[in-house]
């Protein structure tokens, strides 16, 4: 091989080198722009935004800095440098939870603000303090600082969300019981008709609702206890404790609930989710209507499948599951009414 | 004939589909799949693990096979979703428009596999399930809850739709299928 050729040789492998690195660089920056863009957690947002906050105003500090009094201008300079120092630490921080790309763009801005930054004390700092640093060479390291531009971050979403379901709830008036302590509380068949019952914070009530709902929705009770009437579908029940429900449907959910009773007629299935020392037993409701209700919600009287709960927490298929019981027959509760 | 038109031809030939059914816990996954597919929903548990439906279905004269995967959506369920990413045409978010308790929760979930890029070339057909109930929120509100408006990574669409009454069911899978097809088969 010629010498000329192996030189054309050299020179294409560096031609071929450069573009894929500038093809890494334009994918990478159009990753970030995605990555931030559909980045959701709000743990990352609350990072992205309070980052850029610190970031900002180590850049006002810097545009302000040329008309800072002389004798102040160490101090101020510290100050930056501490800011700096500030930013590194709430990366670090927070470096357990972000993806490590979101890290590396994080890390890379502070390498080029704190390279600004002491640019500027470069310039701005009495001489002879730090007079070494005249020896040093200036590395011209003026990076494109524009392209990470971390601002724009869609937090206004969350409360976007909220402000919908607030009108929801001023609208449609919330159906159901919230924010209620030691009360008795009842809702008729003629109510419940085709509605779905929501059961939201309460503590030491009582709640019955005798009639043929559609569906339920229940959090955080506390000392309760809740007869309903046959319901043509699913409850979902979660973050309950020390709670009875005595409740006909197609399909239960529970989740996050400790030392609750549940008296069951399910003709899907009952399953518990992150839950402890809850008990199972059948529908012992008996009230005058009971059985138009059941016509009218479609449930099989016939099929109750109380006793297969299924506890999606745990997976060993030999053993049974410790979170919960079958409550024996000589100890079934009977007297809701 | 490369490998690519080969199995392009293959597809073509039996025009099969694969769907992926997720949403949360209790949003009517697998009443949707068999209500659309002409089953009894009165015994539906909840679904632990997944379930795989295959039924034929015609739209404008061609008929698909879809394969329809249905996964659980309990909360310990949900790391297996990325399981089920590979080789999805059609993504379909089923929402509880009545469990307005978590509809934040829904919003951040699907952000999360939008994100996914195994999902990159899939369709989005988001199902405002539940319409039947007076409770429920409307297609708007989910819309806007979702953010779908700002998204422009995917084709989406999302129709208001009751799995227990069946309205809306076919539309919509109608519209994804046409919306695959025109990325996937070169109809002719």
């Amino acid at each position: 091989m010629s010498f000329s050729s192996n030189e054309a040789v050299i020179a294409l492998g560096e031609r071929i080198k450069q573009r894929s690195e500038s093809l890494a660089l334009t994918s990478e920056q159009r990753k970030a722009k995605r990555e931030i863009n559909t980045s959701e957690n709000e743990k990352s947002d609350y990072f992205i935004d309070n980052f850029s906050i610190l970031k900002k105003n180590i850049e006002k500090k810097l545009q302000n800095s040329t008309s800072v009094e002389k004798s102040q201008i160490v101090d101020y300079l510290d100050g930056l440098v501490n800011d700096i120092a500030k930013m590194q630490k709430f990366l670090n921080e927070s470096s357990m939870f972000l993806p490590s790309f979101q890290i590396k763009v994080a890390q890379e801005t502070i390498n080029v603000t704190n390279d600004t930054v002491q640019d500027c004390i470069n310039k701005l700092q009495p001489k002879k303090k730090f007079g070494f640093r005249n020896k040093r060479n200036e590395t011209p390291k003026q990076k494109s600082v524009n392209v990470l531009n971390t601002d724009t971050t869609d937090n206004k979403n969350v409360s976007q969300t909220s402000t919908i379901l607030n009108q929801h709830f001023r609208e449609k008036l919330f159906f159901g019981f919230k924010d209620i302590k030691g009360e008795t509380l009842t809702k008729t068949a003629e109510e419940l008709k085709n509605r779905q019952l929501n059961l939201l914070n309460l503590t030491s009530c009582k709640v019955i609702a005798l009639g043929n709902l559609s569906s339920m929705q229940v959090s955080n009770l506390k000392d309760c206890t809740v007869v309903v009437g046959p319901n043509s579908r699913s409850a979902f029940i979660k973050d309950c404790s020390n709670c009875v429900f005595v409740l006909a449907c197609q399909q239960v959910r529970i989740h996050n609930t400790q030392d609750t009773k549940f008296y069951l007629h399910v003709t899907g299935s009952a399953i518990i989710e992150n839950c402890e020392n809850v008990s199972f037993g059948p529908y012992t409701l008996d009230y005058d209507e009971k059985e138009k209700h059941f016509e009218e919600s479609g449930l099989s009287k016939d099929v109750n499948k109380w006793r297969n709960i299924e506890d999606f927490r745990w997976l060993n298929e030999n053993e049974k599951s410790p979170n919960f019981t079958l409550i024996d027959e000589e100890d079934w509760e009977r007297d809701w009414l | 004939m490369g490998l690519h038109s080969i199995l392009k031809k293959l597809k073509q030939k039996e025009k099969e589909v694969r769907l992926l059914m997720l949403g949360l816990d209790n949003a009517g996954k697998t009443t949707v799949v068999k209500r659309f597919c002409g089953e009894d929903i009165n015994t539906i548990s909840p679904t632990y693990g997944f379930n795989i439906k295959t039924v034929d279905h015609t739209v404008n004269n061609y008929e698909y096979k879809l394969n329809i995967w249905d996964v659980g959506g309990q909360t310990s369920l949900r790391s297996y979703w990325r399981n089920y990413f590979e080789c999805t045409d059609g993504l379909i978010w089923v929402v509880d428009s009545s469990d307005v308790d978590r509809l934040e929760d829904c919003r951040s979930e699907l952000k999360k596999l939008l994100a996914e890029e195994r999902l990159a070339g899939a369709t989005l057909l988001v199902f405002a399930n539940k319409q039947d109930l007076s409770d429920s929120l409307n297609v708007g509100q989910i819309k806007e809850i979702l953010d779908l408006e700002t998204l422009k990574t995917h084709h989406w669409f999302i129709l208001p739709c009751s799995a227990v009454t069946g309205e809306n069911l076919v539309e919509g899978i109608d519209w994804l299928l046409k919306d695959i097809s025109a990325r996937i088969f070169t109809l002719d």
